[in-house]
């Protein structure tokens, strides 16, 4: 395979059509080293030279990276064993993803925190009330006023980067953990699986919302923006690696932590617009259940956490304002996109 | 037990913390905000955006608090729901 002046989204994508081929470039080490090149120069292109369309072109690599992780094996799979250059791939994405993440992040922020646990969930609650998007307008002026279906179901395509895939972080998210916090998670991952009732699983929910508000497949692809696919992809970046774990309860606890107040204005905006109403249900239980799960989380998981090590409290805060900070661009973009005005005050 | 708002509103009424209640629980009363304990459901997310530190964690209930629990019960029955912040209108 010719790999000079490779261009490495579509150098994936032929990749995967053709699920064999892994195992003859995992053998060819000038070709291995050739993509490793490419991956470290579409970053720097991406996120030292601010260019968008190479920013766009890593998002998309790293899309397929995870989708893979997070789907089911095809019997045409099972012999391909991606590992040796995926993982050489994803490292150097992903660090460039990361470093940008942080590189914005005030040391004054994450430091200086209490180390009693219990204090230190205080002092985080506040560390999320001072940020200006967690009460954000595009969810407290445009969706709750101003909205149309359409507006909906183009917020939701967008959302499809998290919610259906939630259950599925928890799971990978709980492998290691002590009891204690194992027991939170597993008890927010029950709750994600209906607490054994089908018809309530989370994923078919949201999927149920998805249909009432007319999303259907095609509309996935062809209407996601950037910085909603970058969204999805540090969330699954922080949940799939086990030396992310820190940083991952802070950025799932303030998903947790944020939703509801966020939902109550989607579930304005259904009923403004006279949608149907089976439709609205995964949003109006989340309205209660995650003020539980961010409860417990912050009590049974951050808590312990900090009181077995004040160091990890740092970990927990990056992962916080990484979530916070990740979702106001993407609340920014999605508010130009639909001509709202309602980007995050200064 | 449902968070209150105590009498340090009485000095400021900022009104931020309307914008974080996921159920509508504020009531806003002619010289400051209450809870509607019949609205609230525990969830605290108000406690940290309060900028005088008014609203008690149900937790942290003493015996002085059963007239700040009383004032939230009785003013939200009369006072209308306050759906978004003085900022945010």
């Amino acid at each position: 395979m010719k790999v000079e002046g490779l261009n490495l989204l579509e150098w994936f994508v032929a990749m995967e059509r053709n699920p064999d081929e892994w195992n003859f470039v995992n053998e060819d080490f000038e070709i291995r080293s050739n993509v490793n090149q490419s991956a470290r120069l579409l970053a720097h292109d991406a996120y030292v030279n601010n260019n968008q369309a190479a920013l766009a072109t890593l998002h998309e690599c790293l899309a397929i990276i995870y989708r893979n992780e997070f789907e089911c094996t095809r019997i045409e799979q099972v012999n391909a064993d991606r590992r040796p250059i995926v993982s050489d791939i994803q490292s150097v994405l992903e660090g460039a993803m990361l470093q940008y993440e942080m590189q914005g992040l005030l040391n004054s922020d994450v430091s200086g925190f209490p180390a009693n646990g219990k204090e230190y969930v205080k002092w985080l609650k506040k560390l999320v009330s001072k940020s200006p998007s967690s009460v954000h307008p595009f969810y407290t002026r445009f969706l709750s006023e101003e909205a149309t279906a359409k507006d909906v179901k183009y917020y939701l395509i967008q959302e499809t980067n998290l919610d259906p895939r939630f259950d599925d972080i928890l799971a990978f998210m709980q492998i290691g953990l002590p009891v204690g916090q194992k027991l939170e998670l597993a008890k927010n991952y029950f709750d994600e699986m209906g607490n054994g009732v089908e018809a309530d699983v989370h994923s078919r929910m949201f999927a149920q919302t998805l249909r009432a508000a007319g999303v259907d497949d095609s509309d996935m692809s062809s209407a996601m923006l950037l910085q909603s696919i970058v969204s999805g992809n540090v969330s699954s970046c922080l949940a799939l690696s086990r030396r992310h774990y820190f940083k991952a309860v802070g950025y799932f606890g303030v998903t947790e932590y944020l939703a509801p107040r966020r939902f109550k204005h989607v579930i304005k905006a259904w009923e403004r617009n006279n949608m149907p109403a089976h439709g609205i249900e995964y949003h109006k239980l989340h309205v209660y259940i995650d003020t539980e799960h961010a409860n417990g989380w912050f009590n049974n998981v951050v808590v312990p956490l900090v009181d077995q090590d004040p160091r990890i409290g740092r970990e927990i805060a990056i992962g916080a304002l990484i979530r916070i900070n990740s979702s106001a661009r993407y609340l920014d973009e999605l508010s130009v996109r639909l001509g709202s005005n309602t980007t995050t005050p200064a | 037990m449902p968070y209150v708002v105590g009498k340090e509103c009485l000095s400021c009424k900022s009104t931020v913390c309307v914008d974080v209640c996921p159920v509508d629980a504020f009531r806003d009363a002619d010289y400051q905000l209450v809870i509607c304990p019949d609205t609230c459901i525990e969830c605290g997310v108000c406690e940290p955006e309060c900028p005088v530190d008014a609203i008690i964690n149900p937790e942290e209930y003493t015996g002085e608090n059963h007239d700040v629990i009383n004032l939230n019960s009785e003013l939200s029955k009369t006072s209308p729901v306050i759906f978004k912040s003085v900022t945010a209108q």
